[in-house]
């Protein structure tokens, strides 16, 4: 038995696709400003920080729309207490992260420029991006069967 | 692309539940609601097994006029 039906893996290549536009149009619009603008563009304390935070804003672009398209989980996954856990999960981490940037101001930005503690970000956002579409697609099946 | 009612319709006379078709067929039930809101054309492999399931043919379900 395959893990992922046709539908699945149809929609795992287009959420892919869509994920990769992005994330070389991000890249090639940043790299043009920066070239254009010079140091007036920097917006990280390192280049490195810059695409890496790309890198992430697409992830989690490809994470949301493929939850939201049922091709994240395999064919068989028990969704429902994945999301309540990713849900929760995101919540405890979100909570914390923004307890510990309020409690060191300058740790995110640095002269008004990202820092890397903007990764600590990172597991919260996950969590809070696998959950988030999958209730919200869930709400808007349920509409749409109730106009149904 | 338009809905695809036929489906639906053999679907609810033969008394089963997305879930249950899904099930029969081995896709999830999203994909048989992508397909009946035709938002998806299944391969002829999967179109095959959905029309074993519901007892009808190809024609009846998928050939448009």
């Amino acid at each position: 038995m395959k893990k992922y039906d046709e539908y699945q893996i149809f929609m795992k290549y287009k959420c892919a696709n869509h994920s990769f536009n992005l994330l070389t149009g991000l890249l090639l619009v940043n790299a043009f400003l920066g070239v254009r603008l010079g140091s007036r563009w920097e917006w990280g304390t390192m280049k490195e920080v810059e695409v890496l935070v790309i890198l992430l804003i697409a992830s989690l672009f490809n994470t949301i729309i493929s939850v939201y398209h049922n091709a994240w989980y395999t064919k068989v996954n028990e969704k429902r207490g994945y999301m309540w856990f990713f849900l929760i999960s995101g919540i405890i981490n979100l909570t914390f992260t923004i307890e510990y940037f309020i409690s060191n101001p300058n740790s995110l930005l640095i002269n008004g420029k990202i820092g890397f503690e903007i990764f600590k970000l990172m597991p919260a956002l996950l969590g809070l991006s696998i959950s988030i579409p999958y209730f919200i697609r869930e709400w808007n099946e349920k509409r749409m069967e109730k106009n149904e | 692309m338009a809905k695809n009612i036929r489906l639906k319709t053999a679907r609810t006379q033969k008394d089963l539940s997305q879930e249950q078709l899904a099930d029969a067929v081995d896709v999830t039930r999203q994909t048989i609601s992508a397909i009946e809101r035709g938002d998806y054309n299944p391969t002829i492999n999967l179109c095959i097994k959905i029309c074993k399931v519901l007892g009808v043919t190809l024609n009846d379900l998928f050939w448009e006029e």
